[in-house]
């Protein structure tokens, strides 16, 4: 057992305007409460949260979960982990079909290394729309619903999101597929109409992907798949919080409009082929914005700049991804979750890994 | 005006509705002042039904309440109704609470939620951003805490709002407070905060004024603590206060 003392609990079952304390064994929290406790291990000025959360995550560093080996990808969930990220969705982009079943054997073997760690793979195309931004157009397609059913059933449990474009989407029978199999749809890289983001939710899909890039624009008298994403309450945003993607009064806008968002971070590679940063944001070489050099905690720390509430911005890097995919033993710090514990310092929303379950 | 304790709660008996309102909403203003002075806002759930309208009336005319600082919640919406609907507790929260003042935020639950298990987890996780600093509710003629009835009730509920089947007492009250025409237009489910999640605000004021709550206020404060009359483990709550009218504490050995 180990106690852990910080200036603040956040995401608990307890009061977050105080000093507070939670007792962790190798796995679980077992309990929470506020004011002082002998014994504690005392972090001083530094918050208590539960890890974070990214659900869509292409890759870091020298590391694309698409093209690297399965030691490379375990390396880099170690990486995330330093970073206050103790739960990811490797996330992989539009691809040849016959490119996915090598990919998902690496990511399998990576989850095997992992644990717990791997919450699925995210699948962001290849069944996307009129908005492909940096997706190869060419390899972007309608549904096949023979082909997905087939790499479903090769690896079961293992693809958690899929990303698609109610345009390629006729009758949404993938969408109900997926969500039939306990795959979460994300509608994203559309054009949809506000009318057929509605009807895709009423199919089952439960997010929107990276809201604002990649669907069409937020107009007063077409408010489209922005619109619906702000709106419908079935239907959660994820957002790319680095300023860059979307401008700091659309972050506010959306944080305001949607306080149970989720934060992802869309991080891609640094080298690969043909990217080019600039700060925080991917480019192509024609300028088309793909993907970022996001971590968890500047996407944390660029919402609280913008006036969210440390607490509230925490749950949209937490409780909110948890909750968009059902996980229950996560995303809180509460008695049975698993003891996955950051701290993020108040100044500057640095966060650092505490303690991680085993 | 009397005061005593039972167990843990606070109880205060006052002459009549009005008086008893005002001594709540003073109480709910210096609850709310206190989280402002520490955080610079506070988080504020509010409960529905007709034996708040004097609590709420009293809360909105003081003039020391920092309402642009307040987020605000309800506590339980039917499931299946939209947010027009006259029974909506949602719409009670926008004409009698949202309308008047200009709150920072007021987190409503859909209670028209194609997946209310959804709606639920949404809810919860708003709640997990938000800690309460203040939660008012009432006690049902059932004796339940929000839509937490005898049958469903639990006070070490693994989850912080769930879907319940509401009793038959339950929705007999829903007509006889005039919000349906009769029991079978009433919901049979609905959307509520569990009882952990209610008392785990930093205060808890419980207002329950009118003659038709003496009985469920009796088995609340003399009866077992039991999830048989789930506003019981309200005498477990150091942080709670229960604000009753004449009527109301009409059935209590001690007043």
């Amino acid at each position: 057992m180990t106690v852990f003392a910080a200036a603040r609990v956040l995401c608990g079952d307890i009061p977050n305007d105080e000093p507070a304390w939670v007792e962790v064994d190798d796995h679980r929290i077992v309990a929470t409460g506020v004011g002082p406790r002998a014994g504690a291990v005392d972090l001083g000025d530094r918050f208590l949260a539960p890890g974070y959360l990214d659900i869509q995550v292409n890759g870091m560093g020298a590391t694309d979960f698409a093209t690297a080996t399965t030691e490379e990808c375990v390396a880099l969930f170690g990486d995330m982990v330093r970073g206050g990220v103790t739960g990811s969705c490797p996330t992989v982009c539009t691809a040849p079909l016959d490119a996915y079943a090598p990919m998902l054997e690496r990511l399998s073997a990576t989850a095997v290394e992992v644990g717990p760690r791997m919450l699925g793979v995210h699948l962001e195309g290849p069944f996307l729309g009129d908005a492909p931004g940096a997706h190869p157009v060419d390899l972007i397609r309608p549904v096949d619903l023979d082909w997905l059913r087939a790499l479903l059933d090769r690896f079961p449990g293992l693809v958690r999101i899929v990303t698609l474009a109610p345009e390629a989407d006729p009758g949404f029978e993938a969408t109900k597929l997926l969500v039939a199999r306990g795959v979460t749809v994300a509608l994203g890289h559309s054009r949809a109409s506000y009318e057929d983001a509605r009807a895709a939710a009423d199919a089952g899909a439960t997010l929107v992907t990276h809201l604002f890039n990649g669907m069409g624009p937020l107009h007063h008298r077409a408010p489209g798949l922005p619109g619906a994403a702000l709106t419908d309450h079935r239907l959660t945003p994820s957002l790319i919080a680095d300023c860059v993607h979307v401008d700091p009064a659309m972050v506010r806008l959306a944080t305001v409009a949607r306080p149970d968002l989720v934060l992802v971070t869309d991080a891609v590679a640094t080298d690969a082929d043909g990217i080019r940063f600039d700060g925080d944001a991917a480019y192509l070489s024609d300028g088309t914005l793909a993907g970022s050099g996001l971590t968890m905690e500047r996407a944390v720390r660029n919402v609280v700049m913008l006036g969210v509430p440390v607490a509230v911005a925490v749950t949209m890097a937490t409780t909110n991804p948890a909750r968009v995919l059902g996980l229950t033993d996560r995303g809180r710090i509460v008695p049975g979750a698993r003891a996955d514990l950051i701290t993020v310092r108040s100044t500057d929303s640095s966060a650092e890994p505490v303690n991680v379950a085993a | 005006m009397s005061s005593f304790t039972i167990d843990a709660l606070a109880v205060r008996v006052f002459d009549d509705d009005d008086a008893m309102g005002r001594a709540a909403a003073a109480d709910a203003a210096e609850a709310i002042a206190g989280a402002v002075e520490r955080t610079g806002a506070a988080n504020v759930m509010l409960a529905t039904g007709n034996s708040q309208f004097a609590f709420l009336a009293a809360l909105l005319q003081r003039d020391d309440v920092p309402w642009a600082a307040i987020t605000a919640f309800h506590m339980d919406e039917y499931v299946g109704l939209g947010p027009e609907h006259p029974a909506s507790f949602q719409r009670y929260m926008r004409e009698r609470v949202a309308a008047h003042v200009s709150v920072h935020a007021f987190h409503y639950l859909h209670g028209d939620a194609a997946d209310p298990e959804a709606e639920a987890a949404r809810y919860a996780s708003l709640l997990t951003a938000h800690p309460l600093d203040l939660c008012c509710l009432g006690i049902g003629e059932n004796g339940h805490l929000a839509f937490n009835d005898p049958g469903v009730a639990d006070f070490d509920d693994p989850l912080d709002v769930k879907i319940v089947e509401l009793d038959d007492a339950c929705r007999r009250q829903q007509v006889g407070e005039g919000h349906f025409a009769g029991v079978a237009d009433v919901p049979t489910r609905a959307i509520t905060v569990t009882i952990p999640a209610l008392l785990r605000a930093r205060r808890v004021l419980a207002i329950v004024p009118e003659a038709r709550k003496a009985a469920p206020v009796r088995g609340a404060l003399e009866g077992p603590i039991t999830t048989a009359c789930p506003a019981s483990v309200l005498r477990r709550q150091p942080r709670a206060t229960l604000y009753l009218d004449h009527a109301s504490a009409g059935l209590l050995a001690v007043r």
